[in-house]
């Protein structure tokens, strides 16, 4: 795959040209391996790994971190440029933050990475010299981008890149990348790359370990040196790689003598190295850097103090939850779903659709495409299209402006003290309003927090509590019918319940809250254009990859029903659905397809609506936000969690629902609440 | 002009000492100077003392103006302190004081100052019987070193105060804050304390825990 002819299978040679490389200084480049942009967060990889590609990403599974990456061609040529999370330190523990290491060992992805470009907020040069300082431990080619060059003049810092140049020894670009600024430049740089100059802080003692390793792993692939270091800090994806490259006994003595170093030491390796990089990177800023007088920005300082106050923070953030609901609630489920779900696919295209089946002479294939309970139109690709896709494409609009504002870390802020009676810290945010969205993909997001338990206990929310968008869409539809108890009543249970089920498996589970150590970002006007093409790309991603599964879905209910299967499952659990828990028999359907998918169950439920009277909408809601891991989500929470501890969660999860449906029923019919 | 021509540098410090002695004793000669100075020095590096408004030059005689006044008492002050400690605390001999006592001048924070002067009982004289200029400690009488150095959680919002220490009680907490450029010498502020800290400094700003906050320890600024 991909334009690299030159690295495929020819390994023996990327060695030898490393050495020669090596032999000739900084002179040569290998132009047929891939680039990696690696940076510390929020300093603009992504923007400028989209001005680069052109907007034209695509993903490549990294399978050692079960996670993909983004990838795209630099401009117009063959090179492939990688695009990794943001990272504090390359010895970082952290899952999301070990992407930008892993991707450097050659068997991790299909492309070798020959070169690496460190992406710098200029304001602040020195964290991200310390990247520069440990990425070149790796020997390769650097670029060092220094991005957001306005907002450092705006501080008043002026960066002397002449300077810092020959300091380094590689190629330094500035760049705005949000407006396009400099992106020429740095396209053209990626052919002018050049190995760094040593960082030169490591002790003797550990120079003499990195030459022995060197002797004992020649000839390798990455550079002995990178390998070396990661060996002293037993980082997981470099033990991997060496116990699978290398003899039993090569890994024994490595490690033995890896364990001999440490043992000198009380601190461990890559806190002392953490140190020496900063201590050096601090130097070099000192002389490549000088500070003028800043141009205040009282303003947004100011909104930005107010959002995090709690005095003023919490209303703050009531009015900003409010205006999120009015934008995608009333603009995205109301209005949008109205206008192409009941309009123009209802009026229009539905009516069109069956004039056009009506030659067909088999009355089942007529029904299999619009039957208007089973046909793959109406319940698969409408549905879809109409009633999940602007719901959704609303949610990660009003999402990206929360992010891109900064106005997300300061509610994380605002909710730390909450989260921390959950078990976890205020970084919890981030997977807790992904949520919001698709439980899928906010699982995955639980690789920002730090322990095993705040990700167990974070998945189990997820899981159990969190209506995502397409669901919350329909639920939004459904309740806008009815009177404004219902709502209270169903998202007041959600959210109870996600606070008691946070506080008991905090108290349940063994292990340790990791305390927040979080960036805030400045307060800023987002940048809508930004936002609104990642929202557009986003929710495309979500079109290509659902609406087959959505269609998938309708034919075999469709199939089900028609071979009586829907028929002898709906008299199986009528002593659940119907006694139990009050519910049509119907609702089996809804059930099945929620399991399927989510949203396919939620657009199932807003179809079958008439045949339910007002607490069965509830109870069903409620049952079907709780219930339903399904088949997506079921299957990441498995690769992330592990068999055991997923079972454990979804077998919890499923028995919690059922026995909520039932009690919310009988509770609702004994003090006769019918929410009518 | 270059703004670093115009710095005033430790060898600028020693002058103002000694120009301070010399009026002393009455004597303004820029030679009697020279004899207090520790180290040698030209006429650019008066022109710069000039060009700061510190002192000003009447033929060959020198004289503080009142801003130059205001910094040499200063110095002096930090200087007999530190005699005063290395003397009469620290023990040692009177040959290794003054040596000791030169390098302490430069970098002897005020926090510091007036915790070591208010440690000794507001002295007066110097161990050479040289007056100690007074000190604000001294002049309020205080009693009590307040500590100078505490937790970071004891700032209250809008203090600051330069980092010393920061104790190990979590390995990865550590690699974290130094990963971030809080190690010791940056100076941070406290923006707020609830619902968590945060911390401003150079150009990044933190939301942190407690449990993280208290085993940051810092030099408290006054203002």
């Amino acid at each position: 795959m991909g334009g690299c002819s030159g690295c495929n299978g020819c390994e023996k040679e990327f060695a030898a040209s490393c050495r020669i490389q090596n032999a000739l200084g900084n002179s040569d480049l290998d132009r047929t391996c891939g680039v990696v942009l690696v940076g510390n967060s929020k300093v603009g990889k992504s923007t400028l790994f989209l001005k680069l590609c052109q907007r034209k990403a695509e993903e490549e599974h990294i399978k050692s971190l079960k996670r993909k990456v983004e990838r795209g061609y630099a401009g117009r040529t063959k090179t492939l440029v990688y695009n990794t999370p943001g990272l504090l330190s390359m010895f970082s523990k952290n899952l999301e933050e070990r992407v930008a290491r892993d991707i450097l060992l050659p068997d991790s992805i299909q492309e070798r990475i020959g070169r690496i470009v460190i992406v710098a907020d200029a304001k602040n040069l020195k964290r991200s010299l310390s990247l520069v300082l440990q990425f070149s431990e790796y020997e390769l080619p650097m670029l060092l981008v220094l991005n957001m060059t306005d907002e450092a003049r705006a501080k008043g810092i002026r960066i002397n890149k002449e300077k810092l140049t020959s300091i380094l020894g590689i190629t330094v670009c500035e760049t705005v990348a949000r407006n396009g600024e400099g992106i020429e430049n740095v396209l053209y740089s990626l052919d002018a790359m050049y190995r760094p100059n040593g960082s030169d802080v490591h002790s003797d003692e550990v120079e003499t370990f990195i030459e022995s390793v060197k002797t004992i792993l020649k000839p390798s692939h990455i550079s002995p040196r990178a390998l070396a270091l990661h060996i002293l800090t037993h980082d997981p994806g470099t033990r991997r790689y060496i116990r699978k490259t290398y003899s039993q006994d090569t890994v024994q003595e490595l490690y033995s003598m890896a364990d001999t170093l440490n043992g000198h030491h009380p601190e461990p390796f890559g806190l002392r190295s953490v140190r020496l990089y900063s201590k050096k990177a601090e130097q070099i800023a000192k002389v490549v850097q000088t500070q003028g007088t800043p141009e205040y920005r009282r303003v947004s300082a100011k909104i930005g103090q107010l959002c995090m106050t709690p005095l003023t923070g919490v209303p703050i953030a009531i009015c900003v939850l409010y205006l999120m609901y009015q934008f995608v609630g009333t603009l995205g489920a109301g209005f949008l779903v109205d206008l192409i779900n009941v309009k123009i696919f209802g009026q229009y295209l539905l009516p069109w659709l069956s004039s056009l089946m009506a030659p067909i002479p088999y009355e089942m294939l007529r029904d299999m495409f619009i039957d208007p309970d089973f046909g793959i139109f109406p319940t698969g690709v409408f549905l879809a299209l109409g009633l999940v896709t602007p719901v959704l494409y609303c949610f990660y609009i009003a999402f990206g402006i929360l992010e891109d504002s900064g106005y997300l870390s300061r509610l994380a802020i605002l909710l730390d003290r909450v989260f921390q009676k959950m078990g976890f810290n205020g970084k919890g945010i981030i997977p807790l309003t992904m949520g919001f969205s698709c439980v899928t993909m906010a699982i995955l997001t639980t690789r920002v927090l730090d322990t095993e338990k705040e990700k167990n206990i974070m998945c189990f929310l997820l899981l159990l509590g969190l209506p995502c968008a397409p669901l919350l869409a329909v639920m939004l539809v459904i309740l806008g019918d009815m009177p404004l108890s219902a709502t209270v009543t169903v998202f007041g249970l959600i959210f109870s319940q996600l606070l008691v089920a946070g506080y008991v498996s905090n108290k349940i589970l063994f292990g340790a809250r990791s305390p927040l150590i979080m960036e805030i970002q400045p307060i800023r006007f987002p940048r809508m254009s930004q936002v609104l093409s990642q929202s557009s790309a986003k929710t495309f991603h979500f079109i290509k990859e659902a609406l087959p599964v959505f269609i998938g879905a309708s034919i075999l209910v469709f199939l089900f029903e028609r071979l009586g299967g829907l028929d002898f499952i709906e008299k199986m659990m009528r002593p659940v659905v119907c006694s139990f828990m009050g519910l049509p028999e119907k609702s089996v359907q809804v059930f099945i397809k929620t399991m399927i998918r989510r949203e396919n169950g939620a657009t199932e439920i807003q179809h079958l609506s008439g045949i339910y009277n007002h607490l069965q909408l509830v109870v069903n809601l409620l049952v079907m936000t709780f219930l339903s891991p399904c088949i997506n989500a079921t299957i990441v929470l498995i690769k992330e969690r592990g068999l055991k501890t997923a079972a454990s969660i979804i077998f919890s999860v499923m028995l919690y629902a059922l026995l909520m449906g039932g009690v919310i029923n009988h509770t609702c019919r004994f003090f006769g609440i019918t929410f009518t | 002009m270059n703004p670093t021509m115009n710095q005033i540098t430790e060898t600028h410090e020693e002058i103002l000492e000694s120009l301070w002695k010399a009026g002393e004793q009455g004597d303004h000669h820029l030679k009697n100077v020279k004899a207090f100075c520790a180290v040698d020095f030209s006429d650019a590096d008066l022109a710069v003392l000039v060009s700061n408004r510190l002192i000003t030059c009447d033929g060959d005689r020198l004289l503080l103006t009142d801003e130059g006044k205001a910094k040499a008492e200063k110095i002096v002050r930090r200087h007999r302190i530190a005699e005063v400690l290395v003397v009469s605390i620290l023990k040692h001999k009177s040959g290794e004081m003054e040596r000791i006592a030169c390098e302490v001048e430069h970098n002897l924070q005020p926090e510091v100052e007036e915790a070591i002067c208010t440690l000794l009982g507001h002295p007066e004289f110097c161990p050479d019987g040289k007056p100690i200029p007074r000190g604000a400690c001294c002049k309020k009488r205080v009693r009590d070193v307040s500590q100078a150095v505490v937790s970071l959680d004891k700032l209250n919002p809008g203090e600051s105060g330069k980092v010393t220490y920061i104790k190990p009680a979590s390995h990865s907490i550590l690699e974290q804050l130094i990963s971030f450029g809080l190690s010791p010498g940056v100076i941070v502020t406290m923006t707020q304390n609830k619902p968590v800290y945060c911390v401003k400094f150079e150009q990044t700003e933190l939301a942190l825990d407690r449990e993280v906050v208290r085993n940051i320890f810092v030099w408290k600024f006054d203002e």
